[in-house]
């Protein structure tokens, strides 16, 4: 049932007069990881349910299925959320203590993700304006109202959330917001708690050496793993050790060339990707899908093999050089009910190195890829860059798009293009 | 068992006392609780004990609980008077041990 | 051995000293037995169920007594972040320095999470051998919350450090 077809098979059939033109179109994938990120869309209970990965960070959103909104997916025919102008319900009488609780309302976005207000809430982030003062800028209502509805009539540049126009506040509620931004006025802000702003907050200094294999969990995790893996036979005998003898330790240099083009099967592959595929081609079976443990783990132990070597991918080919750029469009791409891209928080322009809620976001220049996989200490599990795309992505209501995709391979190169010559240094080790 | 890592110090200058660290993978599984919100009751896996020996001797011992982190480490200190064989154990509330060893040299 | 350790309020102050008392006449044995016999064994406690929620007063009373907690100060190091990025894991340090009496050793170092359903999250004891008396380790917080590291002496003398620490989550759910 793992069946996967390629622009390639579909060049062969149309022949070679149609190969120039296939060159420039996107190459095609059928997943192959494990069900929870292939995530199919089933019916249960009469709903329509997107199955996902059932662990830590996923519960909040359960299976809600937000097929409505635009995916990452190269396939994606829905157009992005059109600008909206309304008027502002007069019947309503806005309420400042309701507008303050839906403000912080972690069920809802919450606003205090990037905005700093008055009240001492704890964590406020410094993405979007402080509105400490908000108030005394005397805007009229109308316009504030207008603002929260969809603040690209106002500014086409904005990349605050399109909060009515999306449906993730209702009409009355955007009216109970106004009343409670507008409330926002006064002398400055006297905090007790510097950790209160963001501007003088404290910055934690993380958790320590994420290579010291007694800090970072990964590291005995993944050894272990790898270990096993390694001489876990397929059907027809043959085990990873029968052609990489010695193990995952012995693959000295081969993480810091991925992700790259895979002429076998046609596409940009991290090694998470290509380990599944070739564990079927080679030992007659895919012992190994993508986002499983066994292969997250494996392909930290065989990062681990390169930890302090130069990133060096070769770029130069056409796949590759296509490759990035979709990566890169996938980068500026608006996504989700919150119609977000993930250039949003993560460059400088933005909402990168700045605070959301109570974390820093990481800037793409960092660069954001040579610590995965890392270690999440809020949920003890090792994460691929995958999963952590698909958990980035969640939050914003968009479906997951299956682990093992082109788009995330090609993502992840783009990220990787702003490593090339600095260290490798897996598993990380992060919140 | 290969689950516990032990870190000591680069080098060693005899007599030194030293920062030393262990780790062990273990889930430290914590209390669920049921719809009602009470504690389902039932033999929860955790480390409750670790044990630290040099040469047979033991040196620390401290008592550990679910207000630990999963895959847990301790670091503790270690006078380094004489060459010798450092061991950590880790005991479960399952009764499995889990127990690491380092030499110590000079 | 099983008096040795208090991990449960079942445990009454009075049957602690009788084993302290104990300790005192068969330390020789002890030595004998080897490492098993320092070892506290609140698994015992634990296979029979889950123990008890704690009020942090409850397990001051049960672990202290009524012995005055003096200010640690210049003597107990306590290294906590102010703000810890999640609750799962809080990196926590205890290490004593400064000058104890002629003789004294720091003979316990007790890690308590006020708000934690049980505050006692550690208590590690040193024999003189260890020749020092630190401790590192990661705490899980349930939400933010006082965090006392409280530092035994041989005498019986107790000194703590407390320190804040706030459990921040991402923006928008991660």
């Amino acid at each position: 049932m793992n069946h996967w077809t390629s622009w390639r098979s579909f060049a062969l059939i149309a022949g070679v007069a149609f190969a120039a033109a296939a060159c420039s179109s996107v190459p095609e994938w059928t997943s192959q990881s494990i069900k929870e990120s292939a995530a199919p869309i089933v019916e249960k209970d009469g709903k329509q349910v997107q199955i996902r990965y059932n662990e830590g960070p996923y519960s909040p959103y359960a299976d809600t299925n937000w097929s409505k909104y635009r995916t990452l997916s190269y396939k994606e025919s829905i157009p992005a959320p059109p600008v909206v102008k309304v008027e502002m319900p007069k019947d309503i009488k806005g309420d400042v203590a309701k507008g303050k609780k839906l403000f912080e309302s972690r069920a809802k976005a919450p606003c205090t993700g990037c905005h700093v207000v008055r009240d001492d809430i704890w964590p406020m982030g410094d993405v979007g304006p402080s509105l400490v003062k908000f108030g005394d800028k005397k805007f009229k209502d109308e316009f504030v109202y207008q603002m929260i509805y969809d603040m690209r009539s106002i500014n086409k540049d904005s990349f605050m959330p399109p909060w009515g126009a999306s449906g993730a506040f209702t009409p009355e509620e955007i009216v109970h917001l106004v009343a409670y931004v507008q409330s926002q006025k006064g002398p400055p802000v006297k905090r007790k708690d510097p950790n209160i702003d963001p501007a003088t907050r404290y910055v934690s200094e993380g958790f320590g050496d994420n290579l010291d294999p007694t800090n970072n969990p990964a590291i005995a995790m993944s050894e272990a793993t790898a270990a096993k893996m390694w001489k876990k036979a397929g059907p027809n005998g043959k085990t990873c050790d029968s052609c990489h003898a010695g193990g995952a330790a012995k693959m000295t240099g081969v993480a810091a060339k991925w992700p790259r083009f895979v002429k076998t099967y046609n596409r940009v592959m991290a090694i998470e990707d290509f380990l599944g595929p070739h564990a079927k081609d080679t030992m007659g079976e895919n012992i190994i899908p993508a986002q499983g443990n066994d292969n997250i783990h494996t392909t930290t132990a065989i990062k681990m093999a390169s930890t302090g070597m130069a990133q060096n991918i070769d770029m130069s080919s056409p796949e590759m050089k296509e490759a990035l750029e979709r990566g890169k469009t996938s980068f500026y791409n608006r996504v989700g009910q919150r119609n977000h891209a993930c250039a949003d928080c993560h460059t400088e322009e933005r909402g990168g190195g700045k605070f959301l809620g109570g974390r820093k976001l990481p800037l793409l220049a960092m660069p954001m890829n040579l610590h995965f996989p890392t270690y999440r200490t809020n949920f003890a599990k090792i994460w691929d860059m995958r999963k952590r795309f698909q958990w980035c992505t969640l939050p914003l209501g968009m479906n997951f798009i299956p682990g093992d995709s082109i788009e995330y391979a090609e993502l992840e190169l783009y990220l990787a293009s702003f490593a090339q010559g600095k260290p490798l240094r897996a598993p990380g080790l992060g919140h | 068992m290969a689950d516990v890592k032990i870190r000591l110090p680069k080098s060693i200058a005899k007599g030194q006392v030293l920062s030393v660290r262990a780790l062990v993978t273990h889930p430290m599984e914590t209390v669920e609780r049921g719809k009602d919100g009470k504690i389902i009751e039932k033999v929860y896996n955790f480390i409750h004990t670790v044990t630290v020996t040099y040469n047979g001797k033991t040196i620390m011992s401290g008592e550990m609980t679910q207000s630990l982190s999963a895959n847990p480490f301790v670091e503790f200190p270690l006078k380094a008077d004489q060459p010798g064989k450092l061991t950590v154990t880790f005991e479960d509330t399952t009764g499995e041990k889990h127990t690491g060893s380092i030499d110590v040299s000079f | 051995m099983k008096s040795l350790s208090y991990p449960d309020s079942a445990c009454s102050r009075r049957k602690v000293l009788r084993a302290g008392a104990r300790i005192a006449g068969l330390g020789a044995a002890i030595a004998a037995f080897g490492p098993m016999a320092l070892i506290s064994r609140p698994a015992l406690a634990q296979a029979k169920g889950v123990q008890p929620e704690e009020e942090l007063a409850q397990t001051m009373e049960r672990l202290f007594g009524k012995r005055p907690i003096k200010d640690g100060a210049g003597m107990v190091e306590f290294t906590i972040p102010m703000i810890a990025e999640n609750g799962s894991v809080v990196p926590a340090r205890v290490e004593v320095k400064g000058a104890m009496g002629k003789g004294q050793y720091a003979k316990a170092i007790y890690i308590i999470a006020d708000k934690n359903r049980r505050p006692l999250s550690a208590k590690y004891t040193f024999t003189q051998d260890a020749g020092g008396a630190l401790v590192g380790t990661n705490l899980r917080l349930g939400d933010t919350s006082n965090v006392r590291a409280v530092v035994e002496l041989s005498d019986g003398s107790l000194y703590q450090a407390v320190q804040e620490v706030r459990v921040t989550v991402g923006g928008c759910g991660g």
